[in-house]
């Protein structure tokens, strides 16, 4: 409920809130791009246990940004985190060719998901300053992001290192968001 | 992919891993309790230099968060904190160089690049070209001998009470091995460290090197709805290697042998049954130059005395033996330098150094060590005390 009216209160000032998830596999380099968004630097991260959460300001949104970690065993736990969220950052390290299979198996699983149901998909074709990483095309093909139905995406190559693609991803998502999507 | 079963009988045995001694610190920084495995390297890791790895795009896996295929066990049963140093700290003196502390981010990456990218203590130019050897037969025996160590040890005092011995040169009559009996495992160690899932690695790698010219941000494809999107644009390699090789044998075995304790006592049953064959082949191919392998064999001399398990049970084995097969003892030129660093056993590294850096005179040491050096070399082929080489460096400093 009070969900509800904070959000009623900023529309009205035209101030867009917004809860996304950060998610993807351990390694797909998560927390990097938080903090990348978040301060503009490349932090050196340690494997994420529970989560961080940083707002960031940008195209009039306020994002509240949840990166969960990505390990194995604490998967389960994203869906603690599902209600009221507007937006998936769906991250996959590009170069990690072994563990596509995977990543497109979480990526669909979190698509099944009751609650996600309204949330838009941002797709993170991650480190792609790695030589051998796949393009974005390639990810979409992996991820059979194509397979989609009833939900806005959109996939972006990125590299939170170099600090590449993020922004744009962003722009894409303020822009949905803003035009009622999620 | 893998049963309940064997998930969590592939946990017990990394738990077990766990408590080996070499295992129980940060082979970086030597923290204590590592709960990372480095599956490139197969050493484990604290979580501060998980973290510091992963910028070197090497594979990081917590031991409690991630789920290890029972092929991964068995590359980590293989390697292991001591072996890894065998192979990346041969050049690694402990008197002039000291570990990172995991407070100093940068000094740790400086480190991890030092030992792990550039291999600076390496002393190993084939470590670029993986030696392949006929000895996957002792790789394969070590790992059974890992296991059964896992399960004497588990069980046996702690290891400070076996670090005090070393320490203090006091001679525990249970520290007394054959010469020799395990000097093949050590090459073996070195061989089978190198072996598939690292070779694969490093092909990899290759492979992306030669995408290096990679366009990158070009166009950002951004598609709405279900738009079919870039159909063309599938890239073959994205379904390479996703499938493990061995996964179905893995199955195989832990299906013969269910539970996690009786793996391991039926795998001491089978050494020694098979034991007298294998030992006499492994000192034939190794004589000589037997007694590399120090710390190690502290904690596994159980068993030492076992002998070899039979190859024959496990078919991947046999394959990796054909696999390795090409080269001839190439790793044997190595052990003599390996050898010269017994002295120090590494493992203990983290504290004797801490000593003797606090003591003026470091040119006095260097002298110190290459008569320990001596020492411990003529031991190791004199008599079967050599077991604890690092009594010949500790006392000098104890006396200081």
């Amino acid at each position: 409920m009070g969900i509800v009216f904070t959000r009623l209160f900023s529309s009205l000032f035209g101030n867009k809130e917004a809860r996304i998830l950060v998610l993807g596999l351990d390694n797909a380099g998560k927390t990097t791009i938080l903090y990348r968004l978040q301060m503009g630097e490349v932090v050196s991260t340690i494997p994420t246990i529970g989560f961080n959460v940083e707002t960031v300001q940008y195209n009039n949104i306020k994002f509240q940004v949840w990166d969960l970690g990505g390990q194995t065993s604490i998967r389960p736990y994203w869906r603690c985190y599902f209600p009221n969220t507007q937006a998936i950052i769906y991250v996959v390290d590009s170069s990690d060719t072994d563990r596509l299979v995977v990543a497109k198996e979480e990526f669909h699983a979190i698509l099944e998901e009751e609650e996600l149901k309204g949330a838009v998909v941002l797709i993170f074709a991650n480190k792609q300053d790695l030589p051998g990483a796949l393009d974005d095309a390639a990810i979409t093909e992996a991820l059979e992001l194509h397979k989609i139905k009833n939900r806005q995406w959109a996939i972006f190559k990125t590299s939170a290192i170099k600090g590449e693609g993020l922004f744009e991803g962003l722009d894409w998502l303020s822009n949905t968001l803003k035009s009622g999507g999620g | 992919m893998s049963s309940k079963r064997e998930e969590e009988r592939n946990e017990k045995i990394i738990r077990g891993l766990m408590k080996l001694p070499p295992n129980r610190r940060c082979i970086n920084c030597n923290s204590l309790g590592p709960q990372y495995v480095c599956t490139n390297f197969w050493t484990f890791v604290c979580i501060t230099c998980s973290g510091i790895h992963r910028e070197f795009t090497h594979r990081v896996k917590s031991v409690s968060m991630a789920k290890f295929t029972s092929q991964e066990v068995d590359a980590l049963q293989k390697g292991g904190n001591q072996r890894a140093r065998e192979l990346f700290f041969k050049a690694w003196d402990p008197q002039k160089n000291r570990l990172p502390d995991n407070s100093n981010i940068d000094k740790v990456r400086e480190f991890i690049k030092n030992v792990y990218v550039d291999k600076k203590y390496s002393l190993d130019r084939s470590s670029d070209r993986p030696p392949r050897d006929p000895q996957s037969l002792r790789s394969h025996e070590d790992e059974t001998r890992r296991a059964s160590s896992y399960h004497s040890y588990s069980q046996s005092p702690p290891y400070d009470f076996q670090y005090e011995e070393r320490r203090y040169g006091k001679q525990a009559p249970a520290l007394t091995r054959k010469p020799g009996s395990d000097r093949g495992l050590y090459e073996g160690k070195l061989a089978s460290f190198l072996s598939p899932t690292h070779l694969r690695g490093l092909s990899s790698d290759d492979r992306f090197a030669n995408e290096g010219s990679y366009p990158r941000f070009s166009d950002y494809s951004v598609s709405g709805g279900s738009d079919p999107f870039r159909p063309e644009a599938f890239s073959p390699s994205s379904q390479l290697d996703t499938g493990s090789p061995f996964s179905e044998t893995s199955r195989d075995i832990s299906s013969e042998v269910p539970q996690p304790h009786p793996v391991l006592r039926n795998s001491d049953a089978t050494s020694r049954s098979n034991g007298g064959k294998n030992l006499h082949l492994q000192r034939t191919e190794s004589s000589g130059s037997y007694g590399s392998f120090d710390s190690g064999s502290m904690s596994f001399k159980s068993v030492n005395s076992l002998g070899l398990p039979d190859v024959g049970p496990k078919p991947e084995q046999t394959a990796e033996f054909s696999y390795e097969k090409s080269s001839s003892l190439s790793s044997l030129p190595q052990s003599s330098v390996s050898r010269a660093f017994d002295g120090f056993d590494f493992f203990s590294a983290p504290f004797a150094p801490q000593d003797v850096t606090s003591t003026p005179s470091t040119g006095s040491h260097s002298e110190l060590l290459q008569s320990s050096l001596v020492h411990s070399v003529n031991f190791v082929q004199e008599s079967p005390i050599s077991s604890v080489p690092t009594v010949t460096e500790q006392q000098p400093s104890q006396i200081q």
